[in-house]
């Protein structure tokens, strides 16, 4: 091997062409299909926002007649479980990479550091957006196919396109809001924590210690805030769907934000 | 070539590199040396602008490396061993880095080869030995034909064939012209492949030089000479100067006179001489001397064994 090794370096015509946002994307994309747990998280995202649609949403609207409405969104209470599934993908696009020391040989052939923020966005943010938005379309249109006799609802009927597309938005942006999160918290365990308190612990904790007088501060959270996206009906304790989706997709910017600051100026 | 300028780093109270100035020169291996915690690591990331320095500069082939439009083919660095997702493949590692670059296919696998990862590289890291993890670090900093290579320990965990490639590697690069600078705890490894020193303690620099020059300059170079004459000798090379030392009946060792004097001395005098030879101090000898007061972490002997 040494001799033909070496001799392997002796043409010296440059390889490396420059340092482009195209380039990154690329790479980040071989990034995330290279490693098992993205296939893993990825089809569990997409059986359960299917399979709660198929073999369990009825339960919800059982016993009499639903309107299009309420049927289209109990197709896609499995997006509720879905996206802790891509909340833990999103935070480990960073994290992953923080843990392994890789982000040090990462940044170090794209010393541009934002570009690397953005090229993760971007792979991460395409596929999380195209899976969201097929599961949820097949999990209305699967739903109404097995439970055809609950309602007669479909794309066109008030409000449903709003709350099937809706459900995959609102899913493809708390990925991103999880991985906007991992990149400023750098730590897996630690953002997963996170996680688990702004999604869940937090709004629960919150039901229970507020007076009901109170209880308008829940719909600010982000969970409550995209859920509004996909409401059925309007209640005093939710936003206006598009309000709520905007600021959901307001607190995942200002993450953005945060993290681009954060991995701009500091040490790698 | 490399330039550091006045270069500081601080973490809080700690002080890890104070003003470092040094050029490394393309064409020349140069070997970085230091005790642990002297701030070699530390300052290796600055020049790959992983790590911001609290004071002064570094420029990489004469600029700010984020600036460069072709990072790859500027700098190809090493750092860490196995700093690589453990469930990834090798290939793929190597395809991800590249692709920032444009760089396909068909120069991972060449590099692959070239580095010895053949029939490894469609497993996953996270299974590679030390030695395997070490050839995919270097395979990156490679990847991408670097005018400057920056190379963390590069021999470690490798088998003695590898070290011998590294070896021929990193004169390769030179002789083409690239800017070769490598760390190593090895002396004997920087002392047959290493033609400069960089040689920083407590983050300060305290040598930068070749390293005959840093060897001589650190340490006594010693004539030592065998005669059953030894004590009629020594009456002959007494002068200002010059130190004498007894290391047995017949044995001389003498500082601060050349070999040529003492056996033109010799020969003039009639005398038999046996062995005539220099004693050189080895570089580990130099580094020990060297970077006497500057030790962080040193041990304190054995008497507690």
């Amino acid at each position: 091997m040494p001799a033909a090794a070496v001799a392997a370096t002796r043409r010296r015509e440059p390889v490396a062409g420059n340092l482009t946002m195209t380039g990154v994307l690329r790479s980040e994309w071989t990034k995330l299909r290279s490693v098992r747990s993205t296939w893993w998280l990825l089809s569990v995202t997409v059986i359960l926002t299917v399979g709660v649609a198929v073999f369990v949403s009825p339960g919800a609207t059982s016993g009499k007649a639903a309107t299009p409405a309420a049927f289209a969104r109990s197709t896609e209470y499995g997006s509720v479980l879905s996206q802790l599934a891509l909340l833990v993908l999103g935070v480990m696009v960073f994290t992953g990479e923080y843990h392994s020391g890789m982000i040090r040989a990462s940044l170090s052939v794209v010393p541009r550091r934002l570009l690397l923020l953005w090229g993760k966005l971007g792979a991460f943010g395409a596929i999380v957006l195209a899976l969201s938005l097929a599961s949820s379309v097949a999990a209305f249109v699967l739903g109404r196919l097995v439970h055809h006799g609950r309602a007669h609802a479909w794309f066109g009927d008030p409000q449903v396109t709003r709350i099937v597309i809706g459900a995959g938005l609102v899913l493809a942006v708390t990925g991103i809001f999880g991985l906007a999160l991992g990149a400023i918290i750098r730590n897996t365990a630690a953002g997963l924590s996170a996680i688990a308190a702004i999604f869940f612990v937090l709004p629960l904790l919150l039901r229970l210690a507020l007076p009901s007088s109170d209880q308008g501060f829940l719909r600010l959270m982000p969970s409550n805030a995209g859920g509004a996206l996909w409401n059925a009906a309007l209640s005093p304790t939710s936003l206006s769907p598009w309000t709520g989706f905007a600021l959901l997709c307001g607190y995942t910017a200002a993450l953005v934000a945060v993290a681009a600051w954060r991995l701009r100026r500091g040490d790698a | 070539m490399i330039e550091v300028e006045n270069l500081s780093k601080r973490y809080g109270d700690k002080v890890a590199v104070d003003g470092l100035t040094f050029t490394v020169s393309p064409g020349v291996v140069t070997g970085f040396l230091g005790p642990n915690g002297a701030g070699k690591s530390t300052t290796l990331r600055m020049i790959a602008a992983l790590d911001v320095p609290t004071g002064g500069r570094v420029r990489v082939n004469g600029r700010d490396y984020r600036a460069s439009p072709a990072p790859m083919a500027e700098l190809g660095l090493l750092l860490e061993a196995k700093a690589v997702h453990p469930g990834r493949p090798a290939r793929d590692h190597l395809l991800a880095i590249g692709q920032t670059a444009g760089i396909g296919k068909a120069r991972v696998d060449e590099v692959i080869e070239m580095v010895g990862l053949g029939d490894v590289a469609r497993k996953r890291v996270g299974g590679f030995s030390l030695g395997m993890g070490q050839r995919v670090g270097i395979a990156v900093a490679l990847l991408g034909r670097p005018r400057t290579v920056v190379l963390d320990e590069p021999v470690n965990g490798l088998d003695p064939e590898g070290v011998r490639w590294i070896r021929a590697l990193l004169r390769t690069l030179a002789d083409e012209g690239c800017t070769v600078f490598y760390s190593s705890h090895l002396m004997s490894e920087m002392a047959q492949t290493a033609t400069r020193l960089i040689v920083i303690g407590r983050g300060r620099l305290i040598a930068d030089s070749t390293v005959e020059e840093f060897i001589a300059k650190t340490t006594a170079t010693s004539v030592v000479v065998r005669s059953p004459e030894a004590a009629r000798l020594r009456g002959l090379l007494g002068r200002p100067g010059v130190r004498i030392a007894s290391d047995g009946p017949d044995l001389l060792r003498i500082d601060g006179i050349t070999p040529e004097e003492v056996g033109t001395i010799a020969s003039q005098a009639g005398l038999p001489v046996f062995d005539l030879r220099m004693e050189r101090a080895s570089l580990e000898d130099a580094f020990m001397q060297a970077t006497r007061d500057s030790v962080e972490y040193g041990a304190t002997g054995l008497e507690n064994l």
